[in-house]
């Protein structure tokens, strides 16, 4: 896949592809509360604490995490649809908290966003070119013609036919909609587009064409993605790097490969072992799996030390993880873990099963109908 | 153990598909070498009148579930599967209604049973839990008044001091801590991990022989889901309850059952044991649907072999296969099209298999490469 | 809770003063000077001026703006212009045949709304369903009083059931002793059942001519809450416990829908209380809304200002009650929840 990135690499960039597009620099976002108890004054809940990280030109950077982590608020303030409490957001070289509305809107053209859920983020009442045309609109591009020139044609990309483009939204399914959405997206040709849960609200069986759509457009385009995700399967095949989040905060964050078959981080672990796999020995990986306690604290009881000193099985307890917040640390190469214990609790092997299946022949040749069907044993002859 | 289940579902498609009269006695459905079959589906059908449309939701689904047995009911939504689960307990609503068939429950036809008599089963002999922990507890009441209402309508000689004695146990028993404190509590002051627990207490409550999970994890974190998962484990060894565990997730089938049935378009077109499903999928649809899972393994490969198209529309069904228009296999074959496959008992490698598809026993005979 | 609470007393006092300063407002912007009004046309100017200046006419308009404020919650309610009677007095004597209507009106109206909102959602009834909402359409665009007339045509003219537009009582029965006002409640203290049942018969049809707008718009509301909730997965799972239909709907699904309908519900209650002028006009009822209906064509301001006054303070009364029971019986309201993002 990085191979394919660097083959695809944006024409008119002249900087190298390691060259990082957008990079969060300590992002804090702080949301007030009102509480009841207290009379309806404010309580503040940190959403992001202190979270830096950078994309690089043409990869997918994955974003993982389960809910309460961040990973939607931390998008956002990518974006700027919400504004950070603190740190920076810089992108293509240029601190976006310091771009005045015009500028802002020229950068948000390169920067765009696609929503998890099909069903709202579509207007009901507009044609789906409508809806694809309209980003063009608000950026004053191109005339009437060519705007639909442009939409008709992002949609041909997105697989939807001219016809099937003058219906509203309710007229097509959960797949197609999302289509309609990643139109939406791309047909102001952005270099960046933030993927919020693309695939989440979907079929698995239609999953699978959503990814496989996403894929051609970043090959074709030579895009950057940032793709946020609580499917840790679809990261594994998806993403070339990972940030692993734990109540706001990167707690892991490595390449694919590193991820995946090393991670350290006792939170990253448990979290890549309890992903079901469909493949034979399903109960004995779960009898071997980690198991944690508790669930995911409430952001308005953050721990002081390590977020997820709690439920740790190596920390919890301990003075140091109590006390003192690990800072997130280069371990190996591109390797980065916030944790005072990392690799205590090594990540189960992948069984021979899995192997086994994931190798499978995949190529389905259909078979003729073959006459001389001599069941060994057949109870059901066909009427 | 699914080999058996499997011959056992066999002898239920037997029935189906009209055997010789005499051959066998109508009740022998229930029994086998084992003892009694805790559920018997027998052609089951579930149709919702719309007015416009009338949507096949189940059609003439039938199958067999021992007692203690796991099975997975594996689709995708509108394949029918949350209207089995209903079908089963007899809480389709209308406009939607049970259009025929018959489920054995321990040996007893209860399709057709009055309200009283199936409100007596349901909760004691048969539970429910559904999907969402967010919307399966009424929000104006607390826990423990929820779990004593599960206790109380099938055992109104308990006083309130046992009822409440019971409620705590149970929330014990689901791992929930400070149990008799936690009963005052509402709803909306559990996590989700804990509404689920409590649902699976209330389900677990009175001892039932089949236990119906309607996706009971899929609204939880991953970390969550493993620790349900593994307490209903635990409960359903404990109560010695026999599991239809409903689902999209062909992983949480692997870690949780001992057979499991694919689901497409209302019918099952592929029963099998775990086994036969994860060695060598028969069903074009099962080993599609297997394979359209992410996996980083095949990145080489190219893109993902999705299933094109979707899923089809239960008012408007295709003749012949209903999964002809998508299938790898059957797509421009005319028999696909024209002819509806008949279920057939196929061997595999490993272990036998009931397969909807003009080419099962073809596709089961390649899958022992 | 608390600040629940605090902050639902903070609205209503708000509310209360926004409708003091209209009803204040209305009486300076109104032409005519009111002294003259109530001295009449032949009182010489000394004697209107001096009064201008004894009801504090002259002062700066804050200080007559709080002279008027706490004078009202003291119960000063000034003076009648046109016969000078004090204005509590009258509005006092007509209180109780308004309080005593609305509280008929409401229960009617909650009772029918209820019994007709079950009936068609507890088991799918297509033609009740189009009969009830049928109904309710033509209760919600038809007029109070033109309802009040068809009611006195069909019951009183033609069928002859039930009393015409008299009042509270025939003309020959006598009220009994006097305890609340209410002259059902007050029958019933005394063991008059006779008049009980004489009471009760002149509150139906001005009863169901008050509550027929306000029951359209209940019963639709609580018709659309009971489908929702009823399609809960919460309502799926207490009948997989084992209960009964009826037993889950009426013990899950009636209070959850039920929620909603309460604001309603104050709000209607409210509704009634502030008087209806036109269906009082027409039955005849002595009641608050005839007082004003007399008092507007006669230009009796001060009576006027304080039923606008007065009727707020019911309405924002009623509602405060009703958030306050929302808060008791709504956990959600009552409990704090845990924070999650």
């Amino acid at each position: 896949m990085t191979e394919q990135h660097q083959q695809h690499a944006p024409k008119a960039a002249p900087a190298p592809a390691e060259q990082s597009i957008l990079e969060a620099q300590h992002l804090c976002k702080r949301f007030a509360v009102r509480s009841e108890r207290r009379l309806g004054r404010a309580l503040e809940v940190t959403v992001l604490d202190d979270v830096s990280l950078s994309v690089r030109r043409g990869e997918t950077f994955g974003l993982v995490g389960e809910s309460g982590c961040g990973k939607s608020t931390l998008a956002r303030c990518l974006l700027r649809l919400l504004e950070p409490s603190d740190g920076r957001v810089v992108f293509d070289g240029v601190d976006l908290a310091t771009l005045d509305r015009g500028a802002l809107r020229a950068v948000r053209r390169r920067l765009q966003f696609v929503f998890q859920d099909p069903f709202a983020s579509l207007d009901p009442r507009m044609s789906a070119r409508a809806i694809v045309e309209e980003p063009l609109l608000v950026h004053r591009l191109g005339d009437r013609e060519q705007r639909r020139q442009a939409a008709l044609g992002v949609l041909a990309e997105v697989g939807l036919t001219a016809e099937q483009a003058q219906r509203p939204p309710h007229a097509f399914s959960g797949g197609q909609r999302q289509r309609i959405g990643i139109a939406r997206a791309f047909v102001l040709r952005p270099d960046v587009a933030v993927l919020d849960e693309p695939i989440s609200a979907l079929d698995v069986s239609v999953q699978a064409q959503v990814l496989n759509l996403l894929r051609r457009l970043q090959v074709e385009h030579g895009l950057t993605y940032v793709f946020i995700t609580h499917d840790l399967a679809v990261a594994e095949y998806f993403c070339d790097r990972v940030a692993v989040l734990y109540l706001g905060e990167v707690v892991e964050l490595a390449g694919r490969e590193t991820l995946f078959r090393a991670a350290l981080h006792p939170y990253a672990v448990s979290l890549l072992s309890a992903v079901p796999v469909p493949a034979l020995g399903g109960r004995t990986r779960r009898a071997a799996r980690p198991q944690l306690v508790g669930e995911v604290a409430s952001l308005t009881e953050r721990p002081p030390g390590c977020p997820f000193e709690p439920r740790c099985p190596v920390g919890r307890g301990r003075e140091i993880c109590r006390q003192e917040r690990p800072p997130l640390r280069e371990l190996g190469s591109e390797h980065w873990v916030a944790c005072h214990f990392p690799g205590e609790v090594p990540l189960p092997a992948r069984t021979e099963t899995t192997e086994a299946f994931a190798h499978r022949p995949t190529t389905a040749v259909a078979p003729q109908p073959a006459l001389d069907t001599e069941p060994r044993r057949s109870s059901t002859q066909p009427a | 153990m699914g080999a058996l289940s499997v011959l056992e579902r066999m002898r239920g498609l037997r029935e189906d598909r009209g055997a010789p009269a005499g051959v066998r006695a109508p009740q022998a459905a229930t029994d086998d070498a084992d003892g009694p079959f805790a559920l018997s589906v027998r052609n089951l059908r579930t149709v919702y009148e719309l007015g416009h449309a009338t949507v096949q939701a189940v059609r003439e689904v039938s199958f067999d579930l021992r007692p203690t047995e796991r099975l997975g009911v594996v689709g995708e939504s509108g394949s029918g599967k949350s209207a089995l689960a209903l079908s089963i307990l007899g809480l389709i609503e209308p406009p939607g209604r049970v259009g025929g068939g018959e489920v054995l429950l321990n040996g007893r036809n209860i399709v057709g049973l009055s309200e009283r008599q199936l409100s007596s089963i349901r909760g004691r002999e048969i539970a429910l839990i559904l999907q969402d922990p967010m919307s399966a507890l009424d929000p104006v009441k607390t826990i423990g008044a929820q779990l004593h209402e599960a206790i109380a309508v099938h055992n109104p000689q308990l006083r309130r001091s046992a009822l409440r004695r019971r409620a705590a146990e149970l929330l014990r028993e689901v791992d929930i801590p400070q149990a008799e404190r936690r009963l005052d509590d509402y709803p909306h002051q559990y996590s989700g991990g804990m509404r689920q627990r409590v649902a699976i207490a209330m389900a677990i409550a009175n001892n039932p022989s089949v236990l119906i999970a309607d996706e009971p994890t899929t609204a939880l974190d991953v970390t969550t889901q493993a620790q349900v998962l593994g307490l209903l484990d635990r409960l359903v060894d404990e109560h010695r309850a026999a599991v239809i565990l409903i689902t999209h997730n062909l992983g949480i089938v692997s870690e949780f059952c001992d057979s499991v049935s694919v689901m497409y378009a209302g019918r099952l077109v592929e029963s099998s044991s775990c086994e036969h499903i994860f060695l060598g999928a028969t069903h074009p649809y099962s080993e599609a649907l297997l394979r359209c899972v992410p996996n980083p393994e095949r990145l080489a490969e190219g893109p993902l072999p999705a299933i094109p198209g979707f899923p089809p529309d239960l008012s408007a069904l295709p003749g012949g296969c209903t999964f002809a228009p998508r299938c790898s296999v059957g797509r421009e074959l005319a028999v696909c099209h024209e002819q509806t496959p008949v279920p057939e008992l196929v061997e595999g490698p490993s272990g036998s298999a009931i397969v909807e598809c003009h080419f099962a026993r073809e596709r089961a005979a390649r899958g022992s490469r | 809770m608390t600040g629940v609470i605090a902050r639902r007393l903070l609205g209503s006092l708000g509310a209360i003063f926004g409708a003091s300063i209209i009803a204040f407002v209305i009486m300076r912007v109104l032409p005519g000077n009111p002294a003259r009004l109530i001295l009449g046309p032949l009182a010489p100017p000394s004697t209107v001026h001096s009064l201008y200046r004894q009801l504090g006419l002259d002062r700066p308009i804050y200080v007559q703006y709080w002279r008027y404020i706490t004078q009202f919650f003291q119960g000063q309610w000034g003076y009648s212009y046109s016969d000078g009677a004090p204005v509590r007095t009258l509005i006092g004597e007509r209180l109780p045949a308004t309080i005593e209507l609305a509280l008929f009106a409401f229960l009617i109206t909650m009772l029918a709304s209820i019994v007709l909102a079950l009936l068609v959602t507890y088991r799918r009834r297509p033609i009740a369903d189009r009969i009830v909402r049928a109904i309710a359409y033509i209760g919600f665009g038809t007029p109070p009083f033109f309802v009040s007339l068809i009611l006195l045509i069909v019951f009183f003219s033609t069928l002859k059931i039930l009393p015409g537009p008299e009042g509270r009582l025939g003309a020959q029965v006598t009220p009994p002793a006097t305890v609340t006002h209410l002259y059902t409640i007050d029958a019933l203290i005394a063991g008059e059942p006779g008049k009980f049942l004489e009471a009760v018969e002149h509150l139906v049809l001005p009863g169901v001519a008050l509550g027929m707008a306000n029951f359209a718009f209940l019963v639709r509301l609580l018709r659309a809450n009971l489908l929702e909730v009823s399609r809960e997965p919460f309502i799926t799972v207490v009948r997989g416990k084992g209960l009964r239909r009826w037993t889950a709907f009426r013990r899950h699904a009636l209070p959850n829908a039920s929620l909603p309908t309460l604001t309603a519900g104050g709000l209607v209650l409210g509704e009634f209380l502030a008087g209806s002028v036109l269906v009082e006009k027409v039955f005849n009822w002595p009641g608050v809304g005839s007082l004003v209906y007399e008092a507007i064509l006669k230009q009796d301001f001060s009576i006027v200002q304080t039923f606008i006054l007065l009727s707020a303070v019911m309405f924002v009364l009623v509602n405060l009650g009703v958030d306050l029971l929302y808060a008791v019986i709504d956990p959600r309201v009552r409990v704090r929840s845990v924070v999650t993002a």
